[in-house]
């Protein structure tokens, strides 16, 4: 279905299987490390989303954390002032996320490189601008503290070790998915329009729709991690739309590898530690993240991962 | 007929690339368009294809009215173009670049098998002579090979009429026989085929019959032999010349 | 309303428009002549007002003299950054085929530019420190009192002459010097420019000399009415940007007038929405120009 043959999906499932399984042991290491491993997970979940659109489709956005934001509130506000189930409160975030997609998708069609790019920021501007003054409903600047956590049957999800388990296990689904939707016949043609929209118009390609969908796409699985985010942190504010976190995030996706969705995962997991590694050179330590990301991009444009595919390519001859 | 041009008139602001253009192409038939530089000719074909407006005048495609359809429309129901400086999707394995319109076509959610479509792909690319690089990445290809991955990728969209935008340019003389040969087969497989080139060989070599466009106007249309004895035509080529130097 | 208040903030917006168009102006020449999107721009009006500040704790002196010095100083910074990070890149690009190629090279600008503010900020925040500065001169202090009970500090009449001034003088320079008009050369057709012998990579270091030292000058004039800190050109860029799309990228008039616009359309939004929207007036009027005209008002390059 959808252009993937069993054996690729199996193929792709072994892999993730393996990953699983590996990750299991982690949180014996400890509530910190632990923790650095949620938000890694949190973050590769937004990141790989968004190479849907950045590395699949060729559109640029500098507002994605918008959606993580959007996502975020709607399952805190739908627990906290509805009573609704956490989880289904996450789902819907990522379905409102979607909507916000579509309506930020729609007008965008047209533009392209720093037209979008400044569009999307905008975007995000004005999600974190709402946020702050919508304040009868969101609580404005200060943000919302005492979020419920995910309601986990037996299990106490407030706790580190068991959400660690919880996470894994959604964002291997999550990631997975995305992963298939890159290799089916939808991520083919989002592919084609990258490639060349003209060239993908004359073979019959509704251009306009496939974008359209990328938006979609990316920003429900943007608005499911933020929501997880919401219950995991039980603490959310405004600044989650901020420019500096679209950034972080884009930074993800390309320093990692675009296009491969493996090299978001990695580049999630590399910044985020970076940051932590940074963490005692207080003062030094954007000058240092943002002389990797100077470095990174001018001599190794595809991204991490992409390096280590040349390196790959290259040993095995 | 299959295609029918009437009238059509297409500005660029007081730059008039389409005077007046009416002609029409009949089934299974390899109709040539020629003309010098600036003529016109690629402005026609995206005028037909969708991809600019024209002003005035009217495009029939088998008996129906696809004036302003979008691109995608037009090339669903059986008119597909390629183009003069070829868009291979380069960053993707040549077989994909088959796949896509096939889905497209096809059915992405449901309709052909991924078996069935694989092989659709591989017979069209033995078709064309790409099958030793179905898993190469278009943009790994030599410029005659491009030129015939441009081919194989309208094909896969199943056309009644395929529009080819100078399949032979650029190519050395070798290229050019096997871009020639694969136009021949796709005639004799039922498909239409519109040329525009610019080499005299190949349009006396592949075309049943031609139309002649200068500044944008049409100055002749028959036999190539008819039109190479065109008083209008000879003058075109040699203004042109003139003009050129060469 | 008071009429004393709309004719005051017109005038405000107006000449803050001003200073809008003088940094909007040299982001779009940049992305005119090599199609470079530069995030960094903010970082360029920043540097300048910390340049402008430590020159005048150092020397003494009014800012508004000085100002010009710092901006020739960011300048050199500019053109050695080009040579240094973006020279390779522009290459590249030249020989880049297909739109995805086109797409990819975009986004490394953006993000290299992104990394370079990321680092020029904390550099900054490394050798000034956080705390806002106030860069002292005589003019702030000088209230100048109009009829009808208008009254504007000098500060800010003297920062809207020198960008008016500044964009008047650049204006000339592209119309009647040998390099300016090469600048407009290169930006309509870099391989014709070549073609005829000019040295495209020598005017891509003029032109970003004279956007960042356009950036510098406009950081460093509004220094001592607004406070100089190390995150201020993050304030800037994205309204910069906004004025640049909407006024068409690599449109010098476009931006110019979008410079105008913004600054008048901010203050208003001000006055009738609360300030708390002064920021979204600016990203609306872009949503709205981008709808109708996907290019920008005056037309732009994709």
């Amino acid at each position: 279905m959808l252009g993937i043959t069993g054996d690729l999906a199996l193929r792709i499932a072994k892999y993730y299987a393996l990953a699983f399984i590996l990750l299991l042991p982690l949180p014996l290491a400890g509530d910190y490390v632990t923790h650095l491993a949620i938000m890694i997970m949190l973050y590769s979940i937004t990141a790989a989303s968004l190479d849907i659109l950045v590395g699949y489709t060729g559109r640029l956005s500098l507002g994605h954390a918008a959606f993580y934001a959007i996502g975020a509130y709607t399952s805190t506000l739908l627990s906290m002032n509805l009573g609704v189930s956490p989880w289904v409160g996450i789902l819907a975030g990522g379905m409102l996320a979607s909507l916000f997609g579509l309506v930020l998708g729609i007008p965008s069609l047209k533009l392209r490189g720093p037209y979008l790019a400044i569009s999307t920021l905008g975007f995000g501007v004005i999600v974190q601008l709402m946020l702050i003054n919508l304040d009868w409903l969101t609580r404005g600047p200060l943000g919302i503290p005492g979020i419920p956590p995910l309601p986990g049957g037996p299990l106490d999800l407030r706790s580190k070790f068991s959400f660690y388990y919880v996470a894994l296990m959604l964002t291997s689904v999550a990631v997975y998915t995305l992963h298939m939707i890159s290799r089916s016949r939808i991520g083919k043609v989002l592919m084609s329009i990258r490639e060349d929209e003209d060239a993908a118009l004359s073979v019959g390609v509704n251009v306009p729709l496939f974008k359209v969908l990328a938006f979609i796409i990316s920003t429900f699985f943007a608005g499911l991690s933020g929501g997880l985010y919401a219950h995991y942190i039980r603490y959310i504010s405004p600044a989650m739309s901020a420019l500096s976190e679209s950034i972080s995030i884009l930074s993800m996706t390309i320093i990692g590898g675009f296009g491969t969705l493996t090299g978001p995962l990695m580049g999630a997991a590399m910044l985020t530690i970076l940051q932590e590694l940074l963490r005692p050179y207080l003062e030094y330590r954007y000058l240092i993240y943002g002389a990797l990301i100077v470095i990174v991009m001018k001599f190794f444009p595809s991204g991490i991962y992409g390096f280590v595919q040349f390196l790959s390519r290259k040993v095995r001859g | 007929m299959i295609l029918e041009a009437q009238g059509v008139i297409k500005r660029f602001g007081g730059l008039v690339a389409v005077d007046d253009v009416s002609f029409g192409v009949r089934e299974r038939e390899v109709f040539g368009i020629i003309g010098p530089n600036g003529a016109g000719k690629t402005t026609l074909f995206n005028v037909i294809t969708g991809f600019y407006k024209p002003e005035k005048g009217r495009i029939i495609f088998q008996g129906v009215d696809i004036t302003g359809k979008k691109p995608n429309e037009i090339a669903r129901i059986g008119l597909t173009r390629t183009w003069q400086i070829v868009k291979p999707f380069l960053g993707m394995k040549v077989l994909d670049n088959v796949l896509v319109p096939i889905y497209v076509k096809r059915g992405i959610l449901r309709g052909i098998s991924e078996r069935e479509a694989i092989e659709r792909a591989e017979e069209i690319l033995e078709f064309v002579g790409l099958s030793h690089r179905r898993d190469f990445l278009a943009e790994t290809l030599p410029q005659g090979e491009r030129k015939r991955l441009e081919i194989a990728r309208a094909l896969a969209t199943e056309p009644k009429l395929l529009m080819l935008d100078e399949p032979a340019g650029g190519l050395t003389p070798t290229e050019m026989d096997e871009v020639m040969e694969v136009v021949r087969k796709v005639r004799e497989s039922g498909v239409t085929v519109i040329v525009i080139e610019h080499n005299m060989r190949v349009v006396t070599g592949i075309c049943e019959r031609i139309m002649v466009l200068n500044f944008g106007k049409k100055i002749a249309e028959g036999t190539p032999e008819d039109v190479a004895r065109n008083e209008e035509v000879i003058k075109a080529y040699l203004g042109e010349r003139f003009h050129v130097g060469g | 309303m008071q009429p004393t208040l709309f004719i005051e903030q017109t005038i405000l917006g107006l000449m803050m428009g001003g200073i809008y168009a003088a940094v909007g102006v040299g982001l779009t020449m940049i992305f005119g002549v090599m199609r470079l999107s530069n995030f960094a721009h903010g970082e360029f009006y920043m540097l300048g007002a910390f340049l402008t500040y430590a020159l005048v704790m150092a020397l003494g002196g009014d800012p508004y003299l000085l100002a010009p010095l710092s901006a020739i100083a960011v300048g050199l910074v500019g053109i050695a950054l080009n040579k240094l990070v973006f020279l390779s890149l522009y290459k590249e690009l030249r020989e880049a085929k297909g739109a995805a190629a086109f797409f990819f090279q975009d986004l490394r600008f953006i993000m290299l530019t992104i990394g370079l503010s990321i680092l020029l900020v904390d550099l900054a925040l490394v050798v000034w420190g956080p705390i806002p500065i106030a860069i002292p001169s005589v003019f702030t202090s000088h209230i100048v009192r109009l009829p009808g009970g208008l009254s504007f500090s000098l500060a800010r009449i003297m920062a809207f002459i020198v960008a008016t001034i500044s964009l008047i003088v650049l204006y000339t320079f592209l119309k009647i010097t040998k390099t300016g008009k090469a600048i407009r050369a290169t930006s309509q057709n870099p391989s014709a420019a070549a073609l005829v012998g000019i040295n495209t990579y020598r005017i891509y270091d003029v032109t970003m000399f004279i956007s960042t030292s356009l950036a510098a000058l406009s950081g460093s004039i509004l220094g001592p009415i607004y406070n100089v800190y190390p995150t201020m050109g993050l304030d800037v860029v994205a309204k910069a940007f906004v004025v640049v799309i909407t006024g068409g990228m690599g449109n010098l008039m476009g931006s110019i007038l979008a410079g105008f616009l913004i600054g008048l359309a901010e203050s208003w939004g001000g006055l009738f929405f609360g300030t708390e929207y002064r920021q979204v007036v600016a990203f609306l009027i872009m949503i709205l120009v981008l709808w109708f005209r996907p290019r920008g008002i005056l037309g732009g390059r994709s």
